[in-house]
């Protein structure tokens, strides 16, 4: 299936250790809209997060890709190719800032236009500088930026990023920002879970709030 | 004391003159143990990796059970595996007894528990986001779990090295499956065995400095790689 247009979520249930966490929620992601989730911390957000990406799987949930229904397990492998999740403090394999891109990077593209693509998105979220350092030894700001550049490379058309902007200072938080609007032009659906919406107000389509474990738009 | 030196020195001299048969039980052992850690080294990692990441019932029993089999006395192994290789035996017509395939069968068990013990706690102790993140970035489940092998190949290194140690220095089960014969089963600790029982100490001698001289090695490896891994992260 080539990349669909919108992902929606229907009577999606989550319990933890037998308590209900995330019930009834009925959530859209669309191709270029940009969209935020806030909640309290223990909401569930983050579990949420992770349900829709196919990295956690729920007690119930029907799938619409492009409106056509999928259970869970059969979405699942869908879920994996056309989506991201980003950890709020994202993991940074051993080796370089290079070599963590590379691993987002899709295996049919030739190798030059592999190195073309990873110049411009390190040009872009201005860590050029950067590549040949140890990925991990970067601070917690640019480490979260070199994510949402692994993020972008890997070519997923729906990403849910959470706290995105946790660690970093105010210019990065302004790359970052310049970063995921370009994204977004470019038709990538960003949903990102933070309790500072405020910072995403100029990109902002929709405001969904995760509260009583149910999702409400604003 | 001077008959010690003696045969310390005839030892060196022993081990640096090249001496043909010395050589060849040193090559047997290396290609026994070798083989041994290269046909379970999959299998007792992979199950490391599965007890550590996924949850199923007995999970933990099998954990138990694992840990409990790293005291297996070397010997009851040899002892299990001569029964089921002998003529008598279920896999009697296999033909293996006092071969190297049946030395190989004997080390396999011996490390197997030592391969999954440690590898269960280097995975376990790996951090959850590897998979995720592996995973997210469109990884199948197998290029994710050698995303994690990577992450984590210090710890896997020492667990391949700890079972290598273990097995190229045991005696009891090689002598009972492979029967100590010259040219074919004799590896360094039988013949260290028999040397020392004929009173001829200078082999013994050399061939435990080999042993040393092994664990010396891996273990400075080890210290390399670890040393150059937590420069690098």
């Amino acid at each position: 299936m080539t990349s669909p247009q919108q992902i929606a979520y229907t009577l999606l249930s989550k319990s933890w250790n037998n308590k209900p966490l995330i019930e009834c929620v009925n959530i859209t992601a669309t191709r270029g809209q940009f969209s935020v989730l806030c909640g309290e911390n223990g909401s569930g957000k983050t579990t949420l997060l992770k349900v829709m990406t196919g990295l956690v799987r729920p007690d119930h949930c029907q799938i619409f890709l492009n409106g056509k229904k999928f259970s869970w397990t059969r979405a699942r492998s869908h879920l994996i190719r056309h989506t991201l999740y980003l950890h709020q403090t994202p993991y940074m394999f051993s080796g370089s800032v290079y070599r963590n891109l590379t691993l987002s990077i899709n295996q049919s593209d030739s190798s030059a236009v592999q190195r073309k693509r990873m110049e411009e998105v390190l040009e872009m979220i201005e860590l050029d500088r950067l590549k040949h350092e140890s990925a991990k030894t970067l601070s917690g700001g640019q480490q979260q930026r070199v994510a949402l550049a692994r993020a972008s490379l890997n070519r997923s058309s729906f990403l849910f990023l959470d706290e995105p902007t946790a660690n970093m200072d105010t210019d990065s938080v302004k790359r970052t920002l310049d970063f995921m609007q370009k994204l977004k032009q470019g038709g990538t659906s960003i949903l990102v879970c933070t309790h500072s919406p405020e910072t995403f107000a100029g990109l902002l389509d929709r405001l969904l709030v995760l509260e009583d474990h149910v999702v409400h738009e604003q | 004391m001077s008959s010690l030196t003696d045969a310390t020195l005839d030892a060196f001299h022993l081990l640096l003159s090249g001496d043909p048969d010395l050589w060849e039980i040193i090559g047997i052992s290396f290609r026994v143990s070798g083989t041994a850690i290269l046909v379970s080294a999959p299998f007792a990692l992979l199950t490391g990796f599965f007890l550590a990441y996924f949850k199923f019932p007995l999970r933990r029993v099998l954990i138990s059970l694992f840990n409990t089999l790293l005291a297996f006395p070397a010997v009851v192994v040899g002892l299990v595996v001569y029964l089921l290789l002998s003529n008598q035996g279920p896999l009697g017509d296999w033909k293996l007894l006092f071969t190297q395939g049946a030395m190989v069968i004997a080390q396999s068990i011996l490390c197997i528990p030592i391969l999954v013990s440690m590898g269960h706690s280097a995975f376990q102790a790996a951090d959850q986001r590897i998979w995720e993140t592996a995973r997210t970035l469109g990884k199948t489940p197998f290029a994710a779990f050698l995303v994690i092998v990577n992450e984590v190949k210090f710890g896997l290194l020492a667990a391949l090295f700890a079972g290598f140690g273990r097995i190229i220095a045991e005696v009891g089960a090689s002598m009972m499956v492979g029967g100590n014969i010259l040219h074919y089963t004799r590896n360094i600790p039988t013949a260290i065995a028999l040397e020392t029982s004929k009173g001829n100490f200078a082999q013994g001698i050399a061939l435990g400095m080999v042993l040393l001289f092994l664990a010396f090695f891996l273990n400075t490896t080890l210290q390399y790689f670890q040393g150059r891994g937590s420069l690098n992260h």
